[in-house]
Formats: C-alpha cells, sequence, structure tokens
C-alpha cells in the first residue's frame, strides 16, 4: 500500500489516503513550488491520493540570474551598478 | 489557485490566464496593439508562454533569442535555442538570434572567467550582457517595447532582497513598466508581474509548450531561489501572501512612498563612446569596458 511520488532524479514514497497537499507536507517539498500529475493529468492538492499513484512533480521555480544582486535584473540601465 | 480562492477546469484557465496578462498590459499601460514589440525569450515556461499569450492575444510580437555558450554537461545553450526555434516556427513567429560566442568571441563562462565581475559565478556577466544585447536589439529594430518573462515570484523576491538590503535606488525603479530614456534606452514592460510562477508553468503545461526544463547549470544556490522558497514558506501558510507583498508595495509607491531622488541614476544618462548605448558614468559603459578587457 504506498503511493509513489518523484521530483527530477528523487523518489518518495507515501502512505495513501492523503491529500496531495498533505502527501508534500510529509516529503517537505512547498506545493507553490511544484505543479503534480496523475499520468500526464495535473491534479490538485485536494486531491487524495490512492494506493499504486505514481505521482510526477515538477519543480517550476526558476532563477539564479545576477546571483550577486537580485535587484540587478530591475535596472533598466547598462550601468555600473553590478 | 487558492491565492485568488479560485478553481478552474482546464480550458477556463487557458482563457482566464490570458485575460488577466491582458487587464495587466492595460492597467500598467504597457502597450497597445498598434506598438511592436520585442520578447525576450530564453527557451523557459515564462518567456515563451508570455509569448504564446501575446500572439495569441493578437499583438504584433517577434521574439529575441540570445544564446550564452552555456553547456553545463547539458547543452544548456543549445536545448534552449532547439526549443525557442521550434516554437517559433509551429507559430510562424519571427526570432532574433543573438549567439553570444558569435558575435563577441566567447562564452558567457568563458567572460566571466576572464573578468572580475565573473569571478565566482557568471551571472552578473551573463545579466550584464542580456540587457545590453535585448536593449540594442530592441533599438535597432524600431520597437516600441521590450517585454520580458518576470512573473510575480520574480518580482517579489527582487522586491524582498531589494527590502532586505535597502537598496532605495533598485525599489524606485521597480514597477512593471520602465519607460524609455534618451540616449536610446528602450522602453520595458513586464506583463506577467501579477502572475504566479506556477500559474505559468501550469499554462505552458496546459498549452503543451515544450520548454527547457533544466535549470540553468549557474543557478543553484543563487539568492533569488533562496528568496522565492522564503516566499513560499509563507504563501502555504498564508495563501495570497506573495501578492498581496508585491501589490501593495506597488500600491505604496503611487501613494508616493519613494521620492524620486532616491534613485541615484535620477541623472541624465550618458551615451557609451564605443557603443552609443546609454551609461550612468561618462565614458564606455561597463559592457564594452567588460568586451574590451576580453578581447
Amino acid at each position: 500500500m504506498s503511493v509513489k511520488l518523484t521530483l527530477r532524479d528523487k523518489e518518495f514514497i507515501v502512505k495513501p489516503g492523503m491529500t496531495l497537499r498533505d502527501s508534500l507536507s510529509k516529503i517537505d517539498v512547498l506545493p507553490e513550488a511544484v505543479l503534480a500529475t496523475r499520468q500526464g493529468e495535473m491534479i490538485t492538492e485536494d486531491e487524495i491520493l490512492q494506493d499504486g499513484d505514481e505521482i510526477k512533480l515538477i519543480a517550476v521555480i526558476s532563477g539564479g540570474y545576477e546571483d550577486d544582486k537580485t535587484e540587478a535584473v530591475l535596472l533598466g540601465i547598462n550601468g555600473d551598478e553590478m | 489557485m487558492r491565492q485568488h480562492k479560485l478553481a478552474l477546469c482546464a480550458k477556463d484557465f487557458l482563457q482566464w490566464l490570458p485575460d488577466q496578462v491582458e487587464r495587466f498590459i492595460n492597467k500598467y499601460k504597457m502597450f497597445t496593439h498598434s506598438d511592436r514589440v520585442l520578447a525576450a525569450v530564453s527557451g523557459g515556461k515564462d518567456s515563451l508562454s508570455l509569448w504564446d499569450i501575446l500572439w495569441r492575444l493578437g499583438y504584433s510580437v517577434d521574439g529575441l533569442y540570445i544564446g550564452l555558450g552555456i553547456d553545463g554537461g547539458i547543452g544548456y545553450s543549445d536545448e534552449s535555442r532547439r526549443l525557442t526555434e521550434k516554437f517559433a516556427d509551429e507559430r510562424g513567429l519571427r526570432l532574433v538570434v543573438v549567439n553570444v560566442p558569435d558575435v563577441y568571441g566567447e562564452t558567457i563562462p568563458d567572460m566571466a572567467h576572464r573578468t572580475r565581475r565573473g569571478k565566482t559565478k557568471p551571472c552578473a556577466v551573463c545579466g550584464l550582457t542580456k540587457r545590453h544585447i535585448m536593449n540594442r536589439i530592441a533599438c535597432e529594430g524600431g520597437y516600441d517595447v521590450l517585454v520580458t518573462g518576470h512573473n510575480l515570484d520574480d518580482e517579489a523576491a527582487a522586491l524582498f532582497g531589494n527590502t532586505l538590503n535597502w537598496a532605495t535606488g533598485h525599489l524606485v525603479r521597480q514597477w512593471p513598466v520602465l519607460e524609455a530614456r534618451p540616449p536610446a534606452l528602450a522602453r520595458k514592460a513586464k506583463p506577467l508581474c501579477r502572475i504566479y510562477e506556477r500559474e505559468m508553468a501550469a499554462y505552458a503545461m496546459l498549452r503543451s509548450i515544450e520548454y527547457i526544463y533544466d535549470e540553468c547549470p549557474y543557478a543553484e544556490g543563487s539568492k533569488s531561489i533562496y528568496y522565492k522558497e522564503l516566499l513560499n514558506r509563507m504563501e502555504a501558510d498564508r495563501p495570497g501572501a506573495k501578492l498581496s507583498f508585491y501589490v501593495s508595495f506597488l500600491q505604496a509607491k503611487e501613494n508616493g512612498l519613494f521620492a524620486p531622488h532616491a534613485d541615484p541614476n535620477v541623472e541624465s544618462l550618458h551615451a557609451c563612446p564605443t557603443c552609443g548605448q546609454p551609461t550612468s558614468a561618462p565614458g564606455e559603459c561597463a559592457f564594452c569596458r567588460m568586451t574590451l578587457k576580453v578581447k
């Protein structure tokens, strides 16, 4: 009796009968940071996961630009502030 | 979408999200249907989805892809270019490609390695280069506005970082639109500034937009991602926290929170004698100084 969740190259096993939101909490993944799909269909955080479900988690956070000054992305000019 | 107290089916979501984007384009007077728009596209979910949305809304919009020469063991730049060109071909859209190694003789990581700016990571060099090229192409191509795919999470994370550092100059300039300024500073807009990053990912998935899923190899451990994680912890406990943070800031600015003189760059800009692009101090701009060092 288990549900498998995958996020990039990581796999997590949780018990069935919980909502997706509770399952994400168990594996310490923030709901805002992922989209979840089951058999290619997107599911909501309120979905109750069933025994045998295989859930693919898609990371949605991107970034990394201007590491030494995050705010520099806002500059409109070709300036010397960086 | 707990932040909006709204649940939509796929069909309605694909109608709702572009409607929201158009609402914010109009609200912040970003551009009109008679303007020529240049969208900076990276091959990621936000910029490709933005291009798709603007195209579907009937705007006149070309794309600009900047090849950075980043490999990272995954062919990052090659793959992002392939996906961007595929996207443009499928929709019959015009894509301008500027490949940094071809034009400047160096990849971004190599350029960063040779200069003081990029000793630890190439992100600062990358940002400087992209801003220079985006502005140049927007001006040379006679576009009315340059748009980028910065979403609400990007804006909230930047606001968070700027507030932690009380970077008043950056706070003064943070706004959905940056007006054109002489000499040759293109108008810029961020049509996704009030759309959650997760909503953009959902749009890309539901529209079957193929985007580069791998993160830039240099993004790991970045401050921007760290700030996003902190904000997402707040969002999990209090849905709408990110939106409230950003929108309250915009409202405070409209109410005069920041005086213009808090911006150290409020003085007029100067034209770089080498490339003609604007710079905050007389003499060559930071980009030309950097590339001259490389040469």
